[in-house]
């Protein structure tokens, strides 16, 4: 019971964008990928949530491929991802948002909906209670009549978590949820996905910002230049040379590679 | 109380032919109907889910053409008709949508003008089956509803079209606040996002255009049914522009704005004269635009709600004022 990442290898043209990448995301642990920008990140994650097709290799989740699979056969599996461009449905109300999460778990069909019969009745009001829950997990409970639109750029970030948490993920991939975000709210955030933290479900953190990975991450793995550069606790990490080398910017041979 | 606001409306609708006798106001409020099933149709794809389809009137010609031709060829009762015209209308949905939609956006609008071009073409040049340009006359005496009752006069029509209004409003009432309009709306806001929480686009605007093309095609049944003559034209841009633009200055996803636009559009070429209606279709639509780009619906139902708010203050106060007197 895992979502494993195999051997994946990504071509642009010539150029190697991943090479040979593996590791797996468990059940309750929170897993951070970092690297420097153009380490391949971004590439990573996109092929991981099927968006765009590895070279070779392969994305597996308890036992089934998954691999360039689109977002919403992903989410039957229970891989839920969220966007690095806050992504919110703008028209509705935070709570409709909310609401939407629960697609996939709705307990009515369409004939139920327009003959308003009791099934459908008592499904909207255990949805409603869901809801009512993941609002006050995330600080939005004030705000749930109100449109996304209308939101401060952090209670966005947090309401995208919100709609993403609702669908019940096995697990959770977010890609870069501190991004523009201020000290204040990405420590905000930082301590709402701690908190998150469940043997429900796993997480795939991509981040730049080492505080929040190394505070709440249980495992990290390092990119540089699309190869692995190093995995293992965020202790084995900060005292990991080759990533120090890398952040910092210490070898000459790195910075002509990277080019 | 809002319910009471919906039923009082409701009974108006309801006893209005007894109001009113005359068979032109009557035939006025058909038309307002039949208008209102079309764009009820298609702002289920246009307003809830964001799809823009110009093709519309495709749908209204398919039902028109297959009531006509069963109608006339084997004289069957309208009621005979409408499950023919029903699964007609969904084949012809789920292709041009399982064809088209995964293009997306203004192409899929493209592609739908093309469809409504084409079913036109068909409908001219099939001359066996639809008597090409001459269209298709229905004999007024033998229109039938169902076995042999007779459907006939204003008042019956009247309200077979505001029975199958009222179905269709009391459907998409309940659909947008449940799961299905949240999908909806959600696909329309945001396609990715949607579904990256296991909304499937495809599927649900595909059912979206066979469901709005079918309450489109009942429209185009009854039209040729009341008016007794089918012509290629039903599949032209005009009903389509008549159903886009009852959206757009009614209120699109709004309950009631396809038929507050519907009304709009039925009544005003009756007030002015000739050409200059379409010269006002214009102006209204560019009035609306300007000052409530979401329609006339949200105003209205904002007045109403700041009208009633003053109205409940002061019947508050006229209270107030006679506990003090006593």
């Amino acid at each position: 019971m895992a979502l494993f990442v195999e051997e994946l290898t990504k071509d642009f043209g010539g150029l190697r964008a991943l090479s040979g990448i593996s590791f797996s995301v468990e059940p309750g642990k929170i897993v951070g990928l970092i690297g420097t920008n153009g380490a391949g990140k971004t590439t990573c994650f996109n092929v991981v949530t099927g968006f765009s097709k590895p070279t070779s290799g392969r994305v597996m989740v308890d036992g089934t491929d998954i691999t360039g699979k689109p977002s919403h056969q992903l989410a039957r599996k229970g891989v839920i991802r969220t966007f690095q461009q806050t992504s919110l449905f703008g028209k509705l109300t935070v709570y409709d948002n909310v609401r939407a999460g629960l697609h996939r778990h709705r307990g009515s069909s369409a004939l139920d909906v327009l003959f308003n019969t009791r099934k459908y009745r008592e499904d909207e009001k255990k949805i409603n209670q869901q809801v009512d829950n993941v609002l006050v997990q995330l600080g939005l409970m004030g705000r749930s009549g109100i449109q996304a639109d209308e939101l401060s750029y952090g209670e966005q970030k947090r309401l995208a978590i919100a709609v993403a948490l609702i669908s019940k993920p096995k697990y959770l991939l977010l890609d870069e949820p501190a991004a523009g975000l201020n000290p204040q709210e990405t420590s905000e955030l930082s301590s709402s996905l701690a908190s998150l933290r469940s043997d429900q479900f796993g997480i795939l953190l991509v981040e730049h910002d080492m505080k929040m990975v190394m505070e709440i991450c249980d495992y990290i793995v390092v990119l540089a230049s699309g190869k692995l550069l190093a995995k293992g606790t965020p202790e084995e990490i900060r005292t990991n040379t080759a990533v120090i080398e890398a952040y910092l910017g210490g070898g000459k041979k790195e910075s002509v590679n990277s080019r | 109380m809002k319910k009471i606001y919906y039923l009082l409306a409701v009974l108006i609708f309801l006893l209005f032919p007894f109001v009113t006798t005359s068979p032109y106001l009557q035939s006025l409020m058909i038309l307002t109907g039949i208008f209102a099933l079309l764009a009820f149709g298609l702002d289920l794809m246009f307003g809830y889910t964001g799809v823009v389809s110009f093709g519309h009137a495709a749908f209204f010609a398919i039902g028109a053409y297959i009531t006509g031709i069963l109608t006339e060829r084997m004289e069957w009762s309208l009621a005979a008709t409408i499950p023919f015209v029903i699964i007609g209308s969904t084949i012809c949905g789920l292709l041009i949508g399982l064809a088209t939609i995964r293009i997306g956006g203004i192409y899929f609008s493209l592609a739908s003008l093309g469809f409504a071009e084409i079913i036109r073409l068909v409908a001219l040049n099939w001359s066996e089956l639809t008597h090409g340009p001459m269209g298709l006359v229905l004999n007024p005496e033998k229109l039938r509803l169902i076995g042999s009752i007779p459907l006939k006069g204003e008042m019956a029509f009247y309200y077979l079209v505001l029975i199958t209004v009222l179905i269709t409003i009391y459907f998409v009432y309940r659909m947008r606040k449940s799961w299905i309009g949240r999908a909806l709306m959600s696909i329309r806001d945001n396609e990715p996002l949607a579904s990256s929480i296991g909304i499937s686009p495809v599927l649900y605007k595909v059912i979206i255009i066979s469901a709005g093309g079918g309450i489109a095609s009942i429209a185009g049944s009854y039209y040729g049914y009341y008016y007794g003559l089918i012509t290629p034209m039903v599949s032209g841009v005009h009903y389509t522009t008549i159903a886009l633009l009852a959206v757009m200055v009614g209120g699109r996803g709004t309950l009631a704005g396809p038929l507050l636009g519907a009304a709009i559009f039925a009544l005003v070429p009756e007030l002015i004269p000739g050409e200059f209606s379409d010269l006002i279709f214009g102006a209204i639509l560019l009035i609306v635009i300007l000052l409530s780009p979401n329609g006339l619906a949200p105003v209205l139902t904002r007045t109403f709600l700041s009208f009633r708010k003053k109205f409940n203050r002061v019947k508050k106060k006229e209270e107030g004022e006679l506990d003090v007197g006593t």
